[in-house]
């Protein structure tokens, strides 16, 4: 099937849907970098409808015909909501006698310490669709005895008297002989036509029983949603007269093409989120910068990743569905495990809808209750009344009423000073006080999520860049730039799209990873295993971009002997032999040394995995992208906005600023999204129109 | 209501953020290090950091039980070393009459100072070793008598003396344990830990000061406090009365009584165990701090998991704990089960809090995670230990059921998966699941066993295993039934088949199988007035049986999978009162 176009021919286009909780955003990018967003409502629970008439309402707005588009570039929630809202298929595990239970009981942990009310996620498969079968693969790979295809006549039949539409198949040390898993999974999707079937070992060929499983279950659950919805979308715009391929984001932060995400639905559960950090890891290229943390605050929650060297750091397991990310590192439990490359992304429930509150000893919170988009934060006037991050951003000045949604959402600034008034009644501060009060622990609160991925991983957060976006993102950067020490914050043209901005410019990607194995202890079938996997990727994707050229890249999963969790290093190009191996070794003591402060010796070190990664490089620059958005001059105004105290501050659009630092405090206005350089800080807009942050002088701020 | 704490509450809130958080960081240092089985797959340690007067600030999230058990530890550390602390020094310490909890426990404890030689507060870090030594691998058998077959004992010492580690010490300290690489690699991993916890809180006291800090210290004490103080005096006033007991010592003792009073006086909660059973011959004898310990967790959890945990909370709590008892053994009683003492004492506390905090306390969950630890000797006269942690059931709650599989409070354990130990080579396991009828029936019906089948592939092994409840059941309440008696079965279902006592070490040789069969929760409410529906989703789901539904819910369910309405309302109109 044909693939993306290399090099866009003259007059053609490229397009990008992203689907947000509210809003759905569909970027055009055209000839000369001309960029055309489109903001449409979203429309659950048929989506697809959304992205259709968004990409109607671009081509329109561009004057552009849909046979001009030559890509169609998708970030979808279509999975996540399948699992947040329960509404996955009807699923049936097949697993080995003795075990059904191994999906419910999980690890047995909790997230929270003290609290008894505590209730484990309800399993995607209910007990009573979780078929045993007499079979055993010992942990040195034999069948004692291999699956009896009678019995797996039985079980389908019963699948299909329940009316089952998936099958998720995950067998005790399938890792160890993946070909009898596949060939029961092969027999049962010969018997259940229709049905949507997953081999655990096909999605993630690691050892660890509940996690292959759970992998192999949230797959065959969402696949028949992510296959109607797919099917659905390229339906729609073939018949809206665009033939381009559909290409979807992965939560690696790649794109593959329609057809092989179908068969691997759970590789887009962080679909949106990847995007954005794709968006920034092209930026940092563009720039030059080796080390960049991109930071993406929206209406609900902030998220922080790390990029470094072009770059961003991928992360083996994650859970979905926990709420927010109080899953990560000491939390687990709190959501369905997930085995799958994605972004590492730290995640943190804090966003213009968090709700502020205090309690009985005078602490002052922040979340992580949200009021969501309805009603939204009182100052919207949608009845809402509890005091939220945005109604403190509007007491303090920060934000005009016209600044959300280009205008879209009108703001009443008496609304949000009685929103806070009870906060500052209760901490017996004036109101403004309050607000700022709740925008420092605000701050604090997302602070920890960039340290999670900087600090936490041995990465000084004082060598990075921060490039600061999402709707809520340019408010607040600068401000936990601070905290952490970083000099620079980079606020991007298009803001409040970066995300959808990613998808214009990402690579088409393809992984696959396999388990070391006792066999593969020599260091040539080592090599011949991953030439094998090189192949296998690239194949894969000469099918989405036929003419395209692939980079492999081949990476080790590493640790000393014992430990649990790997490092990843990448294996340098070259023939595998005792230097090369020496090398790679050199570099994990080293990233171990940076990680954790200590190394061991080369005898104690073990390859986990092998990985894969294939990669065909996206022909459009991010710097088409980069051209200042049109707008209508605007005269300098001045508001007071609180910091430490109250100060005039200028408020200028974009347009404005120039080359020439200028000294804060300054608020800078975009369509959709507000900047706030704090008073000590400078700004000034670099060549690629980003908005550049400085907090490079070491006057202290201002004091009352 | 009580004075405010707070001075400023956004510094204050940002502080704790930062705290918290660097103790997470902390453990989660731990967890991607460590070497063994315990530690990086069962997570069994904990992480903390304390003021320069050893108070507690944050906790990870860790286990519960191991974190009130750290002032202790570092009183003692205080007392050896307080004059002489130094940067770049590590103490360890595992003595139980010296700090310490039971030997596989050891602390290692950094302190912190500034650039300037001021002392900031301490790293703390807590894991439980694979082996420390004595007669039985693992360290924690039931059957010793004497601390000094439990392993090598080490009081308050100076593992790194202003930077330098003492080498000698820690080859005496490997010499003396089965798996000296992997003590040595999870020791390293705290190290780790330590030092990551210093670094932050070296930052935070840039940011803040050192005063600064210390008096945020304060206030996040004070926080702490007032909360707790505030629910208290919320509460009604009186004295409660509950008994537990642990079936016996594992060596033919009769049943083992914990009794407590807890009393409420205005915003104060006095916790008295007199009345429980003295010291017992066998090691499940606790420490002073870690009954303490094991009370703070039973506490909070009946109060709600809002406040954090730290010094402060502890404020308004003060024990009567009776020497030489089960819960404070004199030296040189064994210590090295004393976990299961710790379970008790969450249930005994729960239970006598059950009626002052209706609406929150659930009934008794499987009363303690089992452990089997599994060793094997090679030909070379090396021994591996394997770890295997069985969590079963929490008990039902006033509004809901009890879960199925789930470390309990006192714990935050994981499994260990199933691959990972047929991995070894020396064991299969044949099954891992729940078992039908095993929770407590109520209105809200007790969380369900856990079984685990194992097979023994390597020519011998030893088994070591710790489990209770087979005798005196998980209690239900407001009418909820108790819950079911925990088993261990050797050959099951086979002419050799043979019940294990509860708290055994057992040979066992190749092709000789293993079931261990944690106690299922009890139930809370009466079970007749149980929403039918619900019992229908468990019949359909396997975990209660058609009969059991008949029997102990009133719930009639048909051969098709349906509710019998007319007959359902007849059999609880019988009733069974």
């Amino acid at each position: 099937m044909p693939g993306p176009a290399l090099t866009d021919p003259d007059g053609s286009w490229r397009v990008a849907a992203d689907i947000g909780g509210t809003f759905t955003d569909v970027i055009a990018l055209g000839p000369g970098g001309r960029v055309v967003p489109v903001k449409v409502l979203s429309t659950p629970p048929d989506f697809g409808s959304g992205v259709l008439g968004g990409t109607r309402a671009a081509l329109s707005a561009a004057d552009a015909l849909p046979h001009q588009v030559t890509a169609m570039l998708h970030a979808t929630t279509v999975a996540t909501n399948a699992i947040l809202e329960m509404r996955g298929a009807r699923t049936a595990l097949v697993t080995t006698r003795g075990f059904r239970d191994v999906l419910e009981l999980g690890r047995l942990r909790r997230p929270l310490l003290y609290d008894l009310s505590w209730q484990r996620p309800v399993p995607l498969v209910p007990r009573r669709h979780r078929y045993e079968i007499d079979q055993r693969i010992t942990a040195d790979g034999r069948l004692e005895p291999p699956a009896d295809s009678a019995e797996l006549a039985r079980v389908a039949a019963e699948i299909r008297a329940e009316g089952l539409e998936a099958v998720a198949v995950c067998l005790i040390n399938s890792y160890v002989r993946p070909e009898e898993e596949r060939r029961v999974a092969a027999e049962l999707r010969a018997l259940l036509p229709g049905a949507y079937v997953t081999a655990s070992v096909d999605i993630t060929p690691q050892m660890q029983e509940y996690e292959r499983t759970s992998t192999a279950v949230v797959n065959s659950y969402v696949g028949p949603q992510v296959h109607d919805y797919v099917t659905a979308l390229g339906a729609g715009l073939r018949e809206a007269g665009v033939s381009a391929p559909l290409m979807i984001m992965q939560s690696s932060g790649g794109l593959l093409d329609a057809p092989s995400v179908v068969g691997r639905p759970v590789q887009i559960i962080e679909s949106g989120p990847a995007a954005g950090v794709i968006a920034v890891r092209k930026l940092s290229q563009l720039m030059g910068l080796d080390s960049v943390v991109a930071f993406d605050m929206g209406g609900t929650t902030a998220k922080a990743s790390l990029i470094e060297n072009g770059e961003p750091f991928v992360a083996g397991d994650y859970e979905v569905g926990g709420g927010m990310n109080i899953t990560r590192g000491m939390g687990k439990g709190a959501g369905y495990a997930l085995r799958v490359p994605s972004i590492d992304i730290a995640e943190v429930g804090a966003g213009g809808g968090s709700v502020i509150s205090t309690d009985v000893a005078g602490s002052l919170r922040v979340g992580p209750e949200s009021a969501g988009s309805r009603p939204g934060p009182a100052c919207y006037g949608n009845g809402g009344t509890s005091p939220t991050l945005t109604d403190a951003n509007v007491v303090l000045g920060y934000l005009s009423s016209q600044a959300l949604a280009g205008g879209r959402v009108t703001i009443e600034p008496d609304l949000a000073r009685q929103a806070i008034a009870p906060v500052a009644q209760d901490l017996g501060v004036d109101i403004p006080a309050a607000a700022r009060g709740a925008y420092e622990v605000a701050v604090s609160s997302m602070t920890k999520a960039v340290k999670a991925v900087t600090s936490e991983r041995g990465r000084d957060p004082r060598e990075a860049v921060m490039v600061a976006f999402g709707g809520a993102g340019p408010l607040y950067g600068a401000a936990i730039a601070r905290e952490l020490g970083i000099d620079t914050v980079i606020v991007p043209v298009h803001t409040g799209l970066f995300s959808s901005l990613g998808l214009l410019v990402a690579d088409t990607e393809r992984q696959a990873v396999v388990p070391h194995r006792a066999d593969l202890d020599a260091l040539d079938l080592l090599g011949a295993e991953f030439d094998r996997m090189a192949k296998e990727v690239t194949e894969a994707l000469r099918e989405a971009a036929p003419s395209a050229h692939t980079e492999v890249q081949r990476v080790f999963d590493m640790r000393y002997r014992g430990q649990r969790f790997e490092l990843s290093v990448t294996v340098p190009d070259g023939k595998l032999d005792p230097g090369l191996m020496a090398s790679v070794r050199q570099r994990f003591h080293a990233e171990h040394h940076r990680t954790y402060g200590r190394a061991g010796t080369d005898e104690l070190v073990e390859i986990v995995n092998l990985r894969v990664r294939g990669r065909v490089r996206n022909p459009v620059s991010v710097e088409r992208l980069l051209s200042l958005p049109q707008s209508a001059p605007r005269a300098e105004t001045t508001r007071g906005c609180r910091f430490d105290r109250t100060e005039p501050t200028p408020v200028i659009p974009r347009a404005a600023l120039s080359p020439e630092p200028r000294q804060g405090p300054l608020v800078i206005e975009d369509m959709d999204a507000t900047t706030l350089v704090p008073p000590a800080a400078t700004a000034h807009r670099d060549r690629f129109n980003n908005i550049v942050i400085s907090w490079t002088t070491t006057v202290p701020e201002a004091t009352p | 209501m009580s004075p405010r704490p707070i001075s400023d509450a956004a510094t204050f809130e940002v502080y704790r953020n930062a705290v918290t958080g660097l103790a997470d960081e902390m453990a989660i240092t731990i967890l991607r290090t460590a070497h063994s089985q315990i530690v990086a797959s069962s997570m069994d340690f904990s992480a903390a950091l304390c003021d320069a007067s050893g108070r507690v600030i944050a906790q990870a999230n860790t286990c519960p039980v191991h974190l009130g058990s750290i002032p202790e530890a570092m009183g003692a550390v205080l007392t050896a070393f307080g004059d002489s602390v130094r940067p770049g020094d590590v103490y360890l310490l595992n003595d139980p009459d010296l700090g310490g909890m039971h030997l596989p426990d050891i602390f290692a404890i950094a302190p912190v100072f500034t650039s300037g030689q001021e002392l900031l507060g301490y790293s703390v870090t807590v894991v439980n070793h694979v082996d420390v030594g004595g007669w039985a691998a693992g360290s924690m058998a039931v059957q010793s008598t004497s601390i000094f077959a439990e392993g090598v004992q080490i009081p308050p010492s100076r593992l790194c003396d202003a930077g330098t580690l003492n080498e000698t010490f820690l080859a005496l300290i490997l010499r003396n344990v089965r798996e000296p690489d992997l003590l040595r690699g999870d020791l390293e991993a705290q190290l780790a830990a330590c030092h990551a916890g210093g670094e932050g809180l070296k930052e935070l006291a840039e940011r803040h000061g050192t005063d600064g800090l210390a008096a945020l210290n304060e206030e996040l004490l004070a926080y702490s406090e007032t909360l707790l103080r505030s629910a208290l005096a919320e509460a009604p006033d009186g004295a409660y009365a509950f008994e537990d007991f642990i079936d016996d010592d594992g060596m033919g003792s009769p049943p083992i009584p914990f009794r407590v009073t807890v009393t409420i006086t205005g915003d104060t909660l006095h916790v008295d165990f007199t009345g429980s059973s003295p010291q017992v011959a066998s090691a499940l004898n606790a420490t002073e701090s870690f009954t303490r310990s094991a009370s703070y967790a039973a506490i909070q959890g009946a109060l709600g998991s809002d406040i954090p945990a730290n010094s402060g909370f502890y404020r308004p709590l003060t024990f009567t704990i009776p020497e030489a008892s089960i819960l404070n053994g004199r030296r040189p009683s064994a210590r090295g089960a004393r976990g299961l003492v710790a379970y008790r004492i969450i249930d005994t506390v729960l239970g006598a809090l059950a009626p002052v905090f209706p609406d929150r306390v659930p009934a008794a969950g499987d009363g303690g995670p089992d452990s089997v630890a599994i060793g094997i000797t090679g030909e070379n006269g090396t021994t591996n230990v394997l770890w295997d942690i069985l969590c079963g059931a929490w008990g039902a709650r006033p509004d809901r059921d009890g879960v199925d599989g789930v470390s309990p409070l006192g714990a935050n354990l994981a499994n260990v998966p199933v691959e990972e130990l047929e991995q070894s080579g020396h064991v299969r396991i044949d099954g891992y699941g729940y078992l039908p009828d095993t929770g407590g029936p109520g209105r809200w019906r007790g969380g369900l066993s856990t079984f685990r089948d194992m097979t023994v592939l390597a020519p011998t092994v030893s088994v070591q295993i710790r489990s209770d409840r087979r005798t005196h059941l998980p209690y239900g309440l407001q009418g909820g039934a108790q819950g079911t008696p925990s088993s261990n079965i050797l050959n099951p279902g086979t002419p050799l088949e043979q019940i294990l006592p509860a708290k055994v070490v057992q040979l066992l040789a190749a092709g000789e199988r293993h079931r261990h069969v944690t106690a299922g929760g009890g139930g809370h409410g009466d079970p007749f007035t149980r929403d039918p529906d619900r019992v229908l989703r468990d019949v359909l789901d396997g975990k209660v049986t058609a009969s059991a539904a008949t029997r102990d819910y009133g719930v009639v369910v048909t051969p098709e999978g349906a509710i019998d309405t007319a007959a359902t309302r007849r059999r609880r109109a019988a009733g069974r009162h």
